[in-house]
C-alpha cells in the first residue's frame, strides 16, 4: 500500500540530494546525553567567585550550536519518502517489565527537535545577561534542554515519562534561584501542574499497558495494542488532561501567569518554545497517531478546549494591565491552534497541526520573550506606564510587530501555511470549532492590536522609566526566533533555484515534517465515495 | 511587475533612513512597476489569451489513500494576467503614484516617514499580487499582506486616542472580512480539494458529497470577506472611522487601491458565489442594492467632509457590486463586468476627492463643512479638482448601469436612486466648500487660507483625469469588450440620457439648494448628523455595556477563580500534610488492637463459614 | 559480626581510633560486599537449614551492605560521640537484615528484625539516652506484635518455617485466625518501619540521633520489616486475601502520608524521614500485588530505598539542626551537596534516579493487578514529595550559606575528608546508576522474587 501510495502521492515532497549518506546510530543520544554530561561536567571546572562565569556560559553556548549542527546534519540527512521512524536506537532497559531505550523520530518529531534546538540555543543567548551563580545556572538550563529533547526523542512510553518528569525540577530551581518577584508561586504552580499532567501520563501509560496485556512501553508495542473503546476513553482523557496541563489549554493553565512573567528568561523561551509545545506532541503521538476511535471520541473535546483556549487567553489579554502577564495568556493561542488541528482529524489539519508545533513554539516563545525583554528594557511592566517606546526602541518594535504577525498567522509567517492547512482541513469535520477558532483569532487580533498600540505606538509617556533598546545579545535570540518564522514562512519546501524541483541546503522543513505523516493521518482518510471526478 | 514593490520596501526598510530617499524609493518602485504593467498591458492588446506562470510554494503529501485530491496539499505562487487585470494594475499604480507624490509633499508633518513610503510599497506588492493570484490560498496570502500594511497605514498616527481607535476599528472589521474570505476558501477547498479557480470553477456542481448549505456557506462568506475590502455600507466603518484620523493618503489608497482590488476578486470569483442557487444571489444583490442607497443617503447626515466622500464612494462601489452580482442573477454575465469599470473609474476618483478634501480641511483648519467656504476664491484648483472628482464619481455611476440595467425594472429604479443620492453627496461636499463666506473662528484667519505647494496640486487632477477616462470609456462597448474579451452592444442613447439624467438631477438639486441656501441645508445636515451619531453612539456604548464588557469580565474572573482555586488545593495539600504531622503523635498501639477487634467482627459477620 | 566486634573493642582502646579506621570499615563492607557477590551467586543452606543463600538473600544482603559502606564512607565522623560504636551498629544492623534475608523461619525473621532494631536503640542511646528508652519502648511494642503475629500464624499453620507455611496454605483457605494474626504481624512490622502513621516513635528519633543512628533508624531498620514483610508475603502468596488488603491500606496511607507530611515539614531530616516513608509505601504496594512481578519491582525499590534511607542522614551531617544548615552545601561541600540532592530525588521518585524506576516498575505492576485506586494515590503522594525534594534543593544549591552566628548554633559545616567526599560520589553514583543501568539490577531482582518461590 505505500508503495502503491508512494506513487499516487500528490505531490510528492523533492528528495535532497545525498539524504541518508550519513546517519549516526547514536544521533539522537548525542542530542540527550552531551547536554547532561557538559552539565555535569561544568561542575568540575573551578570557579571562585564567578570568575570563570563567561566561560560557563561559552561552554553552554558551543554545546547547543554543536547540538545544532548535529541536528542539522540530521535534517538534512533525514529522508522525506520514508514512512516511519528514522535515526532509532533501541537496547532493553527494565526487560522485566518491557522498557526500553527506544529513540526515533519521524517527521513530526525531526521537527520538534529542530525547534528544540533554535530554542535551545536562543535560550542560552537570552540568559546571557545572568550574573549570579552562572554555573548552576546554565547546567541546570542545559539539563532541561536535555530532558525536553529525551521526551521529542522517545520512542518508548517508559522513556517518555522519564524525561516528561525529568524536565520538571530543573525548570523549577531555575525558577527559585533566578525568577522575579513572584518565583514562589510561579516555581509551586508549576511543579504542582506539571506534576499532575506527569501523573495523568503515567496512569494513560499504565492503564494501556495493562489493557494491552503485551507486557511491554514500546510505542510501537503499546500504541498499537487493540483497546477496548472504553479503555482507549480513559487512556484518551488522562492524555487530554497531561496535554493540557503542559501545552497549556483552558483551564488547566494556572502556571502560564505566573511563569511566563516571573521566569528568568531564557526559561521562558524554553518552556513556551519547546517544552509546552510536548503537550501537543504527545496528543499526535499517543492519541491521534494510535487511538482512532478515542480520537474521534474525544475529538470535540479537545475542539471545545481548544475554542475556549483561545477565546479565554485572548479576553484576559486584553484586560491584563501588565504586559507580561498579557504576553503569557497570547502565548496560548498557538498551542490552542495546534490541537484543534488534532481535533478536526483530517489528514491535512494533523498535517498543519505538526507544522504548527514548530510555528507555534516559535511564536509563543517570541512574543513572551519579546514581552519580558521589552519591559525589561523600559525598567516596569506596567501597561499603564508603558506607551509610545516605538521611536525608543526600534529593534524591539520590529520584532515585537514581528511577534504579533506570527501568532496571527498573518503571510510571510512560517505559522500562516500552518493556520491555512490546520482551517482548510477542519471546515468539513469540525465546522462549528473552526468558525470559533477563527473568531478567537480575531478577539487575539483586537488584543494585539490594543497591546501594540498602547505600548509600542501610543503618546509617549513621560513619567515611565527611562528605556533602552534591546542588546546584541537579546538581538540575536529575538532575531534568530524572528529569521526561522521568516525562513520557514518564505520557503516552507526549501529554497529553490528558479527552474530546479530540488530545495539547497535547507530541503525543507515541510518535506520534513511529512515524513511519516501518511501513517498517521490513514485511518482519518475520507472514504473514496466523496472522492472528486 | 510583482516583486519590484517588495524589494523597494525591503530597500526602504533595511538601508533607507530620510524620509526623502524613502519617497524616492518607493516612488521608484511604483513607476517601474507602471511601467512593466504598462508593456504587459501592451502585450495584452495584441493577444488574447493571458500571460501565466506558476511557482510551486508549498507541497505536502498529506496521505496515499482516498481522494486523490485530498491526498496532498499545494499552494501554488499563479501568476495570471489578462486585460482586466493589466487595466485594474495600471488603475491601482496610479493611485498609488499620485498618493506617494501628494504626500511627499503634503505629508511632511506626519510621522514616520519612512516607515509610511515603505508600508505604501508593501500596500502595492500586496494589491498588485493579490490581482494576479489565481490561487485561492494564494490568493488570499497576500490579500492578507495588503491588509496589514493598509492597517498600519490608517493607524499611522498612533498618538492620538481618535487615531488609535480608528485603528483598531481598521484593523478588527478589515480582519474579520479578512477571516471571513479565508473561511470561504477553507469551506470550499474542505469539500472540493481545489484551491486553483481555473479548476475549481468546472467542479463546482460535478462533485458529490457537497451540500447547497456548504456552497451557500462558502458563497456568502466570500461576498462578505470581499465586498467589506470594498467597503460596502455598513462594513465601509474601517473606511469612515478612519476619514480624518488617518493619513489622507493612507484613507486614498484605502479606498482607491482596495476597491479597485475587491471588484476585480468579485468579479473573478462570481462563477464559485453563483453557484450555489439564484435565491442566494438575490439576496446579495438586495444587499448590494441597499448599501448603494444607504451609503450616500447617510453621507447626508452630517457634515464632515471626508466622511460624506467616502460614503459617495461606497455607494459607487455598491453600485458595481450590485451590477456584478445582478448579471450573474439574471444570468447575462456579460454585463457583469461594467460593474467592475465603474468602479475601476471611481477610483482614482476618491483618492482625488480624499486628498483634495484632506487639503481643504488641513488649510481651513476644521472638518465641518459649515465652517468652510469660499474656496473657489481661496483655493481654487482644490477646490476644482474636488469638484470634478464628484463629477467623475458621479458619471461613473452612471455609465455603467447605463450599460447593464433596464431602466424599467425594480433593481434599474432602485439603482437610479443611489445614482441620484450618489451625485447629490459628490456634489454637495465640493459645493459647500466653494460657494458661501468662510468664516472668522478663533484663533482663525481666513486670509491665511491658501493653497498648498504648486508641485502638489497637479496629482488630484491627474488622478480625476485618468477616473474622467476610465468613466468615458465605460460608456464604449469596446472598451467593456476589451476588458472581459466579448462582444457588447452600443448602448441606446436614451437609456444614457436617462441615467446620465438621473445624476444630473442629483447635480441640479444640490446646486439650487446650496445656492439658495447653504446655511440651512447644512444645517439640516448637522441636526440629522448629530442623531446618526447620537444612534450609533448609543449602539457602541451598548455593546460595550451588554456585550463586550461582561463577556471580558467573565473571563477575567475565572483567570481570578483559577488562581485562587488552585492556590486553594495547594493549603489544602499543606494542611493534610499537617495532618500527616500531627499523627507522629497519635496512640497507636491502641488503634491496633480496636483495629483487630473490629476486623474481627467485620470478617467474621462477612465471612460465613470462617468458624467452621 | 566479627568486624562489629573488632570495632566494639577499638572503642573500649584507651586512645581514640585513629581515622583509618572508618577507612577499615569502609573497606570491611567493601569485601563483604565483593565475597556477597562472588560466592553469594552460589545457592546453599547454612546452620542447618537456618539461613538459606539464595536469589534474593543476594539482592537484600548485597544492598543492605552498599547501604551501609556508603553510610559509613560519608558518614562526618568528627560529629559522631562515640565512632567505633557508631560502625559497629550499623554493621550490626545490616547484618540484622542480612539474617532476615536468609531466615527460612520465623525465629530468623524475628531474630534478624530484633537485632537490626537493637542497633539502632544502641546507637541513639548514644547521644540521646531518652530517645533511646523511647525507641526501645516503641520496638517493644512493634515486637510484640511481630510476635504474637507469628505466633499464631504458627498456630494456625502449623509450622515456622516458611516453605511449610507456604506448602500448608497452599490448601488453606482464607479464614480468621489466620487474618488477625497477620494483620497483627503487618501493623507491628508497620510500627518497626515508622510509616505514617506509627511514625510516633520514629520521627523524634530521626531527628535527634545522631546522622548514623538516623540512619540506621530510618534506613536498615525499616529495610529489615520490609524484607520480612516479602518473607511474610511470599509464604502467604497462596492467600491474599490475608495480607493483601492491610499492605494496599499501608501502602495508600504511606504514600499520600508520607508525602503530604515531606510537604507540610522543613526540617530536612523529618522531610527525609517522610519521602523515606512514602517509598516505603511504594514497596508496600508492590508486595499488595502478590505477583512475581510485583515483588520482583519491590525488591528493586528496597535496594534502592536502603541506600537512599540510611545513607541520607549521614551524609546530610549536621542538617538535623535546621534547613539553614543545608544552605549553600552545594557551594561549599559539592560532592556532598550532589549526594544529598540525588538520596531526595530517588526518595521523591524523581527521574531519572534509582527511586523513580523502582516506583515505575511497581506502578506497573500495580497496574497489571488492577489497583488503579492505589496507584492513583501514590502518584499523589509523589507529586508532594517530588515538591518536597524540590524545596529542599533549594536549600543547598540555591541559597547562601548562613553567618557564622548561626553555624555556630549547631549547623557545623561537616568536615571534608577524602573518604567523605569518595563516599558522596559513590552515594550519587549509585543511585543515579542503579536508574540508567537497572538492566541486570532489576534482572537479580526479579530472580529474588523467583527464589522467593513466586511464578
Amino acid at each position: 500500500m505505500i508503495l502503491a501510495g508512494i506513487a499516487l502521492a500528490s505531490p510528492t515532497p523533492a528528495a535532497v540530494p545525498g539524504a541518508g549518506i550519513f546517519t549516526s546510530p547514536l544521533i539522537l543520544s548525542l542530542s540527550i546525553w552531551v547536554p547532561v554530561a557538559v552539565a555535569i561536567g561544568m561542575n568540575f571546572i573551578p570557579n571562585p567567585r564567578g570568575r570563570y562565569d563567561t566561560l560557563m556560559k561559552q561552554i553552554a553556548f558551543f554545546t547547543n550550536l554543536g547540538i545544532v549542527f548535529i541536528l542539522f546534519i540530521a535534517y538534512n540527512q533525514f529522508q522525506t519518502f520514508l514512512p516511519g521512524m528514522q535515526f532509532e536506537e533501541k537496547l532493553p532497559w527494565l526487560p522485566s517489565i518491557g522498557a526500553t531505550y527506544h529513540l526515533g523520530v519521524d517527521g513530526a518529531g525531526m521537527t520538534m527537535m529542530v525547534l528544540s534546538g533554535i530554542i535551545g540555543i536562543t535560550a542560552v543567548l537570552a540568559s546571557w545577561g545572568v550574573r549570579e551563580r552562572v554555573r548552576s545556572y546554565f547546567c541546570l538550563l542545559l539539563l532541561m534542554q536535555a530532558a525536553v529533547n529525551g521526551a521529542i526523542a522517545a520512542h518508548d512510553m517508559f522513556v517518555l515519562v522519564l524525561f516528561w518528569g525529568a524536565a520538571i525540577i530543573p525548570a523549577a530551581l531555575l525558577m527559585l534561584g533566578w525568577g522575579g518577584p513572584r518565583r514562589e508561586a510561579a516555581t509551586w504552580r508549576l511543579v504542582a501542574y506539571w506534576g499532575l499532567g506527569t501523573a495523568a501520563l503515567l496512569v494513560a501509560t499504565m492503564t494501556a499497558y495493562a489493557a494491552s496485556g503485551a507486557g511491554s512501553f514500546d510505542m510501537d508495542v503499546l500504541l498499537k495494542a487493540t483497546l477496548t473503546p472504553r479503555v482507549q476513553l480513559a487512556v484518551g482523557v488522562a492524555l487530554i488532561i497531561a496535554a493540557a496541563t503542559r501545552l497549556p489549554l483552558f483551564p488547566l493553565h494556572g502556571w502560564v501567569r505566573d511563569v511566563y512573567s516571573d521566569a528568568p528568561l531564557g526559561v521562558s523561551v524554553v518552556i513556551a518554545g519547546s517544552a509546552s509545545r510536548l503537550g501537543a506532541f504527545l496528543l499526535l503521538r499517543a492519541l491521534v497517531a494510535s487511538n482512532a476511535d478515542a480520537s474521534r471520541l474525544l475529538a470535540p473535546l479537545i475542539a471545545i478546549l481548544a475554542a475556549l483556549t483561545i477565546g479565554y487567553a485572548a479576553l484576559v489579554a486584553l484586560r491584563s494591565v501588565d504586559l507580561r502577564s498579557a504576553a503569557a495568556h497570547l502565548a496560548m493561542v498557538p498551542g490552542a491552534i495546534t490541537v484543534f488541528g488534532f481535533a478536526a482529524l483530517t489528514p491535512l489539519s494533523i498535517a498543519g497541526s505538526v507544522l504548527s508545533l514548530f510555528t507555534g513554539g516559535l511564536a509563543a516563545a517570541l512574543i513572551v520573550g519579546t514581552a519580558w525583554t521589552l519591559s525589561d528594557r523600559a525598567q516596569t511592566r506596567s501597561l499603564q506606564l508603558l506607551s509610545g517606546l516605538a521611536p525608543r526602541m526600534p529593534i524591539l518594535t520590529w520584532v515585537f510587530v514581528i511577534a504579533a504577525l506570527g501568532l496571527l498567522g498573518v503571510p510571510l509567517m512560517a505559522s500562516f501555511p500552518a493556520e491555512t492547512m490546520i482551517l482548510f482541513g477542519s471546515f468539513k469535520t469540525q465546522p462549528v470549532g473552526a468558525f470559533a477558532i477563527v473568531a478567537g483569532l480575531v478577539l487575539t487580533a483586537v488584543a494585539l492590536a490594543v497591546l501594540v498600540h498602547r505600548v509600542l505606538f501610543g503618546e509617549p509617556n513621560h513619567d515611565a522609566p527611562a528605556v533602552s533598546d534591546a542588546s546584541l545579545g537579546e538581538t540575536w535570540y529575538l532575531g534568530v526566533m524572528a529569521g526561522a518564522l521568516l525562513w520557514v514562512g518564505l520557503f516552507p519546501g526549501g529554497p529553490k533555484l528558479p527552474g530546479t524541483e530540488q530545495p539547497i541546503f535547507d530541503p525543507g522543513l515541510v518535506n520534513v515534517m511529512s515524513a511519516g505523516l501518511s501513517d498517521i493521518a490513514s485511518p482519518y482518510v475520507p472514504p473514496n465515495s466523496a472522492a472528486t471526478q | 511587475m510583482v516583486l519590484v514593490p517588495l524589494l523597494a520596501f525591503v530597500l526602504a526598510a533595511t538601508s533607507v533612513r530620510t524620509r526623502r530617499s524613502a519617497a524616492n524609493m518607493a516612488m521608484l518602485g511604483a513607476l517601474v512597476t507602471f511601467a512593466l504593467s504598462l508593456l504587459v498591458a501592451w502585450g495584452l492588446t495584441r493577444r488574447s489569451t493571458p500571460f501565466q506562470t506558476t511557482y510551486p510554494y508549498l507541497n505536502v503529501p498529506v496521505a496515499f489513500t482516498g481522494p486523490v485530491n485530498f491526498q496532498g496539499f499545494g499552494i501554488d505562487i499563479i501568476l495570471r494576467v489578462d486585460r482586466l487585470t493589466s487595466v485594474a494594475l495600471l488603475v491601482l499604480e496610479i493611485c498609488v503614484i499620485g498618493g506617494i507624490a501628494w504626500h511627499r509633499l503634503m505629508g511632511r508633518s506626519e510621522p514616520g516617514g519612512a516607515r509610511f513610503y515603505a508600508l505604501v510599497s508593501v500596500l502595492l506588492f500586496g494589491a498588485v499580487a493579490t490581482l494576479v493570484s489565481y490561487d485561492l490560498a494564494e490568493l488570499f496570502a497576500f490579500w492578507g499582506l495588503a491588509g496589514g500594511a493598509t492597517y498600519l497605514l490608517l493607524s499611522h498616527r498612533w498618538g492620538s486616542v481618535e487615531s488609535s481607535l480608528g485603528g483598531r476599528i481598521a484593523l478588527v472589521l478589515p480582519f474579520a472580512f479578512d477571516l471571513s474570505l479565508l473561511t470561504g476558501i477553507a469551506v470550499l477547498y474542505s469539500h472540493y480539494g481545489v484551491q486553483n479557480i481555473a479548476n475549481l470553477v468546472p467542479i463546482l456542481h460535478s462533485t458529490p458529497g457537497v451540500g447547497v448549505k456548504s456552497m451557500v456557506a462558502a458563497s456568502i462568506l466570500l461576498f462578505v470577506g470581499v465586498v467589506g475590502r470594498l467597503g460596502l455600507w455598513p462594513l465601509s466603518l474601517w473606511l469612515t472611522r478612519t476619514a480624518t484620523t488617518a493619513p489622507p493618503v493612507a484613507s486614498a489608497l484605502a479606498q482607491s487601491v482596495w476597491s479597485v482590488v475587491a471588484i476585480v476578486i468579485l468579479y473573478r470569483l462570481m462563477p464559485i458565489i453563483a453557484a450555489p442557487n439564484v435565491a442566494t444571489l438575490r439576496d446579495l444583490v438586495y444587499a448590494s442594492g441597499v448599501a448603494a442607497i444607504a451609503a450616500p443617503l447617510l453621507a447626508l447626515f452630517g457634515n464632515e467632509p471626508r466622511r460624506a466622500m467616502v460614503l459617495a464612494g461606497s455607494g459607487v462601489a455598491a453600485i458595481g457590486a450590485a451590477l456584478v452580482v445582478h448579471a450573474y442573477e439574471a444570468s447575462s454575465t456579460s454585463f457583469a463586468v461594467v460593474g467592475v469599470a465603474c468602479v475601476l473609474a471611481a477610483a482614482p476618483a476618491r483618492a482625488a476627492a480624499t486628498l483634495a478634501v484632506s487639503a481643504i480641511a488641513a488649510a481651513m483648519r476644521t472638518d465641518d463643512l459649515a465652517e468652510m467656504g469660499d474656496g473657489r476664491r481661496r483655493m481654487p484648483t482644490t477646490t476644482a479638482a474636488l469638484l470634478l472628482s464628484g463629477l467623475v464619481i458621479t458619471l461613473s455611476a452612471a455609465g455603467a448601469s447605463s450599460l447593464a440595467v433596464a431602466s424599467g425594472s425594480r433593481f434599474g429604479f432602485a439603482l437610479g436612486e443611489a445614482v441620484l443620492l450618489v451625485a447629490i453627496t459628490a456634489i454637495r461636499v465640493p459645493l459647500a466648500i466653494a460657494i458661501g463666506p468662510l468664516r472668522r473662528r478663533r484663533a482663525f484667519e481666513p486670509d491665511r487660507v491658501r493653497e498648498g505647494p504648486n508641485a502638489a496640486l497637479g496629482w488630484p487632477f491627474w488622478l480625476v483625469v485618468a477616473g474622467a477616462a476610465l468613466a468615458i470609456a465605460s460608456f464604449f462597448p469596446a472598451w467593456i469588450g476589451f476588458l472581459d474579451g466579448q462582444k457588447h452592444n452600443a448602448v441606446p442613447a436614451n437609456g444614457v440620457a436617462l441615467w446620465v439624467g438621473a445624476a444630473l438631477v442629483g447635480v441640479v438639486v444640490t446646486v439650487l439648494t446650496f445656492g439658495t441656501n447653504k446655511d440651512g441645508a447644512l444645517r439640516l445636515s448637522a441636526w440629522l448628523g448629530v442623531g446618526l451619531g447620537r444612534l450609533l453612539d448609543g449602539g457602541a456604548a451598548a455593546f460595550s455595556r451588554f456585550i463586550a464588557e461582561p463577556i471580558a469580565a467573565i473571563a477575567e474572573h475565572i483567570s481570578d477563580w483559577i488562581q485562587q482555586g488552585d492556590g486553594e488545593l495547594a493549603r489544602a495539600a499543606a494542611a493534610s500534610g499537617r495532618l500527616a504531622l500531627a499523627a507522629a503523635r497519635a496512640p497507636a498501639v491502641p488503634l491496633i488492637v480496636v483495629l483487630a477487634a473490629a476486623l474481627a467482627v467485620a470478617v467474621g459477620l462477612l465471612s460465613p463459614g470462617v468458624f467452621r | 559480626m566479627a568486624g562489629a566486634v573488632v570495632l566494639v573493642l577499638l572503642g573500649r582502646a584507651p586512645r581514640r581510633p585513629r581515622r583509618w579506621v572508618p577507612l577499615a570499615a569502609t573497606l570491611l563492607v567493601a569485601v563483604a560486599l565483593a565475597v556477597e557477590l562472588w560466592a553469594g551467586g552460589t545457592p546453599g543452606t547454612y546452620l542447618t537449614g537456618a539461613l538459606v543463600q539464595d536469589r534474593f538473600a543476594l539482592f537484600a544482603k548485597a544492598a543492605v551492605l552498599l547501604a551501609a559502606g556508603l553510610a559509613v564512607a560519608v558518614t562526618d565522623w568528627s560529629d559522631e560521640g562515640a565512632p567505633t560504636i557508631g560502625m559497629a551498629m550499623i554493621l550490626l544492623a545490616a547484618l540484622g537484615v542480612m539474617i532476615v534475608a536468609s531466615a527460612t523461619d520465623f525465629v530468623g525473621l524475628w531474630a534478624g528484625l530484633e537485632l537490626a532494631g537493637t542497633a539502632g536503640v544502641v546507637l541513639v542511646s548514644v547521644r540521646r539516652a531518652d530517645l533511646g528508652l523511647r525507641l526501645l519502648v516503641s520496638g517493644g511494642v512493634a515486637s510484640a506484635l511481630v510476635l504474637i503475629g507469628l505466633a499464631f500464624v504458627y498456630a494456625t499453620t502449623g509450622s515456622a518455617d516458611l516453605s511449610t507455611v507456604r506448602r500448608v496454605a497452599g490448601s488453606a483457605s482464607a479464614t480468621l485466625p489466620l487474618a488477625i494474626p497477620v494483620f497483627l504481624l503487618i501493623g507491628g512490622l508497620a510500627v518497626r518501619a515508622g510509616l505514617p502513621p506509627f511514625q510516633f516513635a520514629r520521627l523524634p528519633v530521626g531527628l535527634g540521633a545522631s546522622p548514623l543512628g538516623a540512619g540506621i533508624v530510618i534506613g536498615l531498620v525499616a529495610a529489615a520489616a520490609l524484607t520480612v514483610a516479602f518473607k511474610i508475603s511470599a509464604a502467604l502468596v497462596p492467600l491474599p486475601a490475608v495480607f493483601s488488603p492491610y499492605l494496599m491500606v499501608v501502602a495508600a496511607v504511606a504514600m499520600v502520608g508520607g508525602g503530604a507530611a515531606a510537604l507540610a515539614t522543613r526540617s530536612p531530616r523529618a522531610r527525609l524521614a517522610y519521602l523515606a516513608a512514602g517509598q516505603v509505601g511504594w514497596v508496600a504496594a508492590g508486595l499488595a500485588t502478590h505477583y512475581r512481578i510485583g515483588l520482583g519491582a519491590s525488591l528493586f525499590l528496597l535496594g534502592a530505598f536502603a541506600v537512599a534511607a540510611t545513607a541520607g542522614p549521614a551524609v546530610m551531617a549536621g542538617a538535623d539542626a535546621g534547613e539553614f544548615a543545608l544552605a549553600g552545601m552545594g557551594l561549599l561541600r559539592p560532592a556532598r551537596a550532589a549526594g544529598i540532592a540525588v538520596v531526595f530525588l530517588s526518595l521523591a521518585g524523581v527521574p531519572p534516579l534509582a527511586g523513580f524506576f523502582g516506583e515505575f516498575a511497581v506502578a506497573s505492576a500495580v497496574a497489571q493487578s488492577g489497583g488503579f485506586w492505589l496507584l492513583a494515590l501514590g502518584l499523589l503522594g509523589a507529586v508532594m514529595s517530588m515538591a518536597a525534594a524540590v524545596g529542599t534543593l533549594r536549600a543547598i544549591y540555591l541559597q547562601s550559606p548562613p553567618d557564622e552566628s548561626r553555624r555556630a548554633a549547631g549547623a557545623r559545616l561537616p568536615v571534608l575528608t577524602p573518604l567523605s567526599t569518595g563516599g558522596a560520589v559513590a552515594l550519587f553514583a549509585v543511585i543515579a546508576g542503579c536508574g540508567v543501568f537497572a538492566n541486570p539490577i532489576i534482572s537479580l531482582a526479579d530472580q529474588g522474587a523467583e527464589a522467593l518461590g513466586l511464578r
